[in-house]
């Protein structure tokens, strides 16, 4: 594919018009579309403002290549703006990050407990067994909502980034050959939201291939599969045992108060309305007590300002810890541009040479075992 | 006769001699080429009292020893990218790579002056280390000799130049 055709894939793909171009990159839109057309060739200085705005690196456009296919990414619902820029943008991200791995020799093969399950049978009972299945082989703990982000990042390799967008109740995911699996949460959401969020993509990602194989494009999640990942999170942040307990535990009279309601919601870092319906379905509340249970979430929203308002709720990151620790290794050890550290951290060249100037001491190292 | 002919600086260093208000001085020693994008990227820095300082270059661009701006076409960064793998590219910003396209095309000797790690390594990969020049050099050629951060040094572009040859010699970075 030429430069120009790539030049309007790019462009077509985040939905900008030529005018919009020109007003973020002081292009004309003759000259873009001279451009695209192959009548003339853009210098190395317009090229760049356009890899800019289109989210893509300049190596992207320099080859003739055919297009690689990019991995499908899987939204609840698209942001209601600028959800192809939104999307262009996270690849770009979960790009960025395996860059950074690679730069520094620090590559974290995806490991997840995978299902593997015929998706015409997937019942609401194998989400349940799925989400036992990662409490038994991830080191989560009785409190998952706590552990749930740093295990993913750490230990399983998946790549998780914040993103501002609406509607709030969405998030997305995706699991690429070259850079693994990756999650896009909410900026906008508080944490508990984002918890929940976080494991209902964790569903996606380990029944990806048993319900969407290997599709590319936008990837269509029917409602049924949904509820399955909304249940299978529910297991895994309140899972059975020490949610029992924590309930139990408050009981008097066989009944609780909206108060511990609360206060376990805190204990376990989820929402009022996701713990009610796991008390639900935890205790054999039946399909006949669901309006039952909808009236008590009604009920319990509405004295939120009394139970929840000294709720922790901590800011996510801009960009993951473990990606910004790769990028200053890497820019320490000579392997990225000061130009391109700022660029993949969002900062600007003044405020990244600083960490240059910075002399960190080579060789010293802590004596753990004898040697 | 100036001291340097084809003198390419990256952003950084632009950066630096504006800080450190030594245009007159290089310029009247050195015949200075800038790629548009180290133009760009070089906008501003920020003083010792944490001001915030614009960086305009226009009262250097007029007069014989005016700095010379250039721009280098798409593909002649190809020919460039085409060396190294993808992933290695990629280390480098923008206006080092459409420096380094400059002075691959370039019949005359040509030095490229910066502080940036990548930048050297690659000269060393490319077989190129006397193509690259440190700011210590310049100003200790030119009579502005002065002391300096270590990223600026003659020592850091050599130390980074050797582990580029070593690149080369070991085939990192480079299209198989």
């Amino acid at each position: 594919m030429s430069l120009g055709d790539r030049l309007k894939y790019a462009r077509e793909r985040t939905s900008l018009s030529g005018q919009q171009v020109e007003e973020r990159t002081g292009i004309g839109r003759s000259s873009l579309s001279e451009f695209e057309h192959g009548k003339r060739e853009p210098t190395l200085s317009q090229l760049q403002k356009l890899a800019d705005i289109y989210r893509r690196s300049v190596s992207f456009f320099l080859t003739d290549e055919p297009l690689p296919r990019e991995p499908a990414v899987l939204w609840r619902l698209h942001p209601t703006t600028n959800a192809e820029d939104i999307e262009v943008q996270f690849l770009r991200l979960c790009e960025q990050y395996h860059n950074l791995e690679i730069w520094c020799c620090e590559r974290v093969q995806t490991c997840l407990p995978i299902a593997i399950s015929d998706s015409s049978r997937f019942s609401f009972r194998d989400a349940e067994e799925l989400a036992k299945r990662v409490l038994r082989e991830l080191p989560l703990g009785n409190w998952p909502g706590q552990s749930l982000l740093n295990v993913l990042e750490e230990v399983c390799g998946v790549k998780v980034f914040h993103l501002g967008f609406e509607p709030s109740g969405t998030a997305a995911s995706t699991v690429s050959e070259s850079f693994g699996a990756a999650v896009l949460l909410n900026a906008r959401n508080v944490q508990w939201r984002r918890n929940f969020d976080l494991a209902h993509e964790l569903f996606h990602l380990l029944t990806w291939e048993c319900f969407h194989g290997h599709e590319a494009g936008a990837v269509v999640v029917s409602e049924q599969e949904e509820r399955f990942a909304d249940c299978f999170a529910s297991s895994l942040l309140m899972p059975t045992d020490p949610f029992r307990t924590a309930i139990n535990a408050r009981l008097k009279d066989g009944k609780i108060s909206f108060e511990s309601l609360f206060d376990v919601a805190r204990e376990f870092d989820v929402s009022i309305e996701s713990l009610m319906w796991r008390l639900h379905f935890a205790y054999g509340r039946g399909k006949s007590d669901s309006e039952l249970t909808k009236r008590e979430i009604e009920r319990a929203k509405s004295l939120m300002p009394l139970f929840q308002q000294d709720r922790k709720d901590e800011e996510p990151p801009a960009l993951p810890a473990r990606y910004q620790a790769l990028a200053v290794k890497a820019l320490r050890r000579g392997e990225i541009a000061v130009g391109r550290f700022a660029q993949y951290l969002n900062i600007t060249r003044q405020e990244a040479m600083r960490f240059v100037e910075q002399e960190v001491p080579d060789g010293e190292e802590v004596q753990v075992t004898s040697a | 006769m100036k001291k340097f002919r084809l003198l390419l600086l990256d952003a950084n260093i632009v950066i630096e001699i504006s800080k450190q208000h030594l245009w007159k001085g290089i310029l009247s020693q050195c015949d200075v080429h800038l790629s548009r994008t180290v133009v760009d990227e070089a906008a501003f820095y920020t003083d010792e009292n944490g001001e915030h300082c614009d960086i305009d270059l226009t009262p250097y661009l007029s007069g014989d020893d005016g700095i010379t701006v250039f721009d280098v076409a798409a593909s002649e960064v190809a020919s460039l990218r085409n060396r190294f793998d993808p992933t290695y590219f990629e280390k480098l910003d923008a206006g080092e790579t459409e420096s380094l396209s400059f002075l691959l095309k370039q019949s005359d000797q040509c030095l490229i002056c910066s502080s940036d790690m990548i930048v050297f390594r690659v000269l060393g990969n490319l077989g190129l280390p006397d193509q690259g020049i440190s700011l210590e050099e310049i100003l200790n050629k030119v009579g502005l000799a002065r002391g300096l951060a270590r990223q600026y040094t003659k020592t850091f572009r050599e130390e980074w130049t050797q582990k580029g040859f070593r690149d080369g010699l070991g085939g990192i970075g480079l299209r198989k």
